[in-house]
């Protein structure tokens, strides 16, 4: 696998082996000016012995020409150009070597090599492959040239000294600066597909974080119009119930109990059904929430029932009705004295519906006779019980005292408090 | 001064004590609150067998919202109008939001001046 291939597996294969093919070419560059610098110094250091003639300027030309075409490197060609560059060097190197070994130079080995290893140098951006052909046949056209010119006895150690080293140097040299500028471009491609992926992966993490705020954002917006929605019914109820006091109230001292109290059961009730999250609120728990109260000793109030659970729309109406039933007999009733009983029954049927029937009963009380009129209270038992939960509730005032009998249908599915 | 004199209004509305409430306000003003329903399938009843001029609704009955109800009135071209817990209309089908709706608690001059002006009387 070429180095440019095993870098390919980013995003940006594309841009990937652009960038990969531009830094070769820069080292190509790097190289063959180093081998006209070569070509120069060489020029220099065989001048005493050098017959003057063609080799001088066309090695010159030779090192303009590599120059010139490495220089105008064209971005959307570059394969190409090196493609040129290769044979411009190889052939304008082949034929100063024939023309100088011909005429015994001795210095036109050198040129030949080094145009060689110059030519080698410009395929650099091609890939390692074509470097290697390209030092090979330099190497056998050297051997050639090497082989075929008469030794010059007294500089011929000047020879291989001159062009072997450099060739083999720039070789060196150009290996080890592919494999250092390959490993550093490796290096940079990895660290930043390692970027890329973390940088996704924080993405997707802070996607699925605001998804989650959204919708808390959400259940937050629901809920805030739900508390509006029961506090404004609830301003509504606590309304109600004060116009429907001052009506009932013969005095303000009358209308101020009667409020206190009724926003107080409401207030008890309201509590115990929050504490259970306005699911079900359990009958027994109610009872002693609303009646409670007013016991005035433990033997006052006696409680027999099955505990059930009830709705919140329920144990309003129940409760409701219990709190008047308890107001009624503190005031007037069984509560009211230390002798007198309350017995509560209560017990659930299961036939078609769950049905609660509690029976509220006085004994030992005060007399009490029938009220010649119906206030407010009874019609809190009564009338609403009746309406809010499709019941009935029937309150009977016999001589040992108050009887009130509630039969309701329960419904677990019955709403949710609003 | 707007009266209700004569006026048979059907009140839809699950709390019992505010309902009350209600009827005792109207017929303060001469309307007669020809029931008063703690559900749908009761208002519907009462809307099959007595005469209506004009409706107050609650929208959020327990089990349920009044849409029903609300497009049976439509049909039946008797007024309403909505009284709410509710901020905004939004719980309402874009149908229904073109109808009256007041803020509960309810202020007694603007339901009385709202449903003069639905039974043109003002």
């Amino acid at each position: 696998m070429s180095p440019s291939a095993e870098i390919t597996t980013g995003s940006a294969p594309d841009l990937a082996e652009d960038r990969f093919l531009w830094e070769r070419c820069r080292v190509g560059c790097v190289v063959v000016m180093a081998g006209i610098l070569v070509v120069l110094v060489g020029e220099f250091a065989l001048r005493p012995w050098q017959r003057p003639g063609i080799t001088t300027v066309q090695s010159l030309n030779l090192a303009v020409l590599g120059f010139c075409l490495l220089v105008a490197r064209n971005p959307a060609a570059r394969r190409l150009n090196c493609v040129l560059c290769f044979i411009a060097f190889t052939t304008t190197a082949l034929a100063i070597g024939i023309v100088g070994v011909l005429a015994a130079d001795p210095t036109s080995p050198i040129v030949v090599l080094v145009g060689l290893s110059m030519g080698t140098a410009v395929l650099v951006p091609w890939g390692a492959r074509y470097q290697f052909a390209g030092v090979l046949v330099a190497t056998a056209v050297a051997i050639w040239t090497l082989a075929s010119i008469r030794p010059h006895s007294d500089e011929f150690w000047l020879q291989p000294v001159g062009s072997v080293l450099p060739t083999f140097g720039a070789s060196v040299i150009v290996a080890y600066l592919l494999r250092r500028q390959r490993m550093a471009v490796v290096a940079a491609e990895r660290e930043r597909l390692a970027r890329e992926g973390g940088l996704r992966e924080a993405n997707m993490r802070l996607e699925v974080e605001i998804g989650e705020h959204e919708k808390t954002e959400e259940a937050l917006r629901f809920a805030l119009l739900e508390l509006d929605h029961r506090v404004k019914n609830t301003l509504a109820t606590v309304q109600a119930i004060a116009e429907q006091t001052l009506e009932n109230s013969s005095s303000p001292a009358e209308f101020a109990e009667g409020l206190r109290g009724r926003i107080r059961a409401m207030a008890r009730i309201h509590t115990a059904l929050a504490a259970h999250r306005w699911g079900t609120l359990g009958l027994r728990e109610l009872i002693e929430l609303v009646v409670g109260p007013y016991r005035r000793h433990d033997a006052g109030v006696a409680l027999a029932c099955d505990d059930a659970a009830l709705s919140a729309v329920e144990a309003r109406a129940v409760g409701t009705a219990l709190h008047e039933l308890a107001t009624n007999a503190a005031k007037y009733g069984a509560l009211s004295t230390a002798e007198g009983r309350v017995g509560i029954t209560a017990a659930v049927s299961v036939t078609d519906e769950r049905r609660l029937r509690l029976v509220w009963r006085e004994r030992n009380g005060p007399t009490v006779a029938e009220p010649t009129r119906r206030g407010l209270g009874t019609k809190l038992i009564e009338a609403a019980l009746a309406y809010e939960s499709g019941g009935t509730a029937c309150l009977s005032f016999e001589e040992g005292g108050v009887r009130c009998e509630i039969d309701m249908p329960l419904r677990v599915d019955c709403g949710d408090g609003r | 001064m707007t009266t209700l004199d004569g006026v048979r209004v059907l009140v839809v509305e699950d709390n019992f004590i505010v309902a009350d409430s209600l009827r005792s306000l109207l017929s303060a003003y001469g309307g007669t609150v020809v029931s008063m329903a703690p559900s749908v399938e009761a208002a519907l009843s009462v809307l099959a067998s007595e005469p209506i001029d004009v409706a107050i609704l609650d929208i959020h009955l327990k089990g349920g919202t009044v849409d029903g109800l609300a497009d049976r009135l439509v049909e039946r071209k008797v007024p309403f109008l909505f009284i709410t817990g509710y901020g905004d209309d939004t719980v309402l089908p874009e149908r229904l939001r073109g109808w009256p709706r007041l803020d509960k608690p309810v202020e007694p001059d603007l339901l009385l001046a709202t449903l003069g002006a639905m039974i043109g009387r003002s």
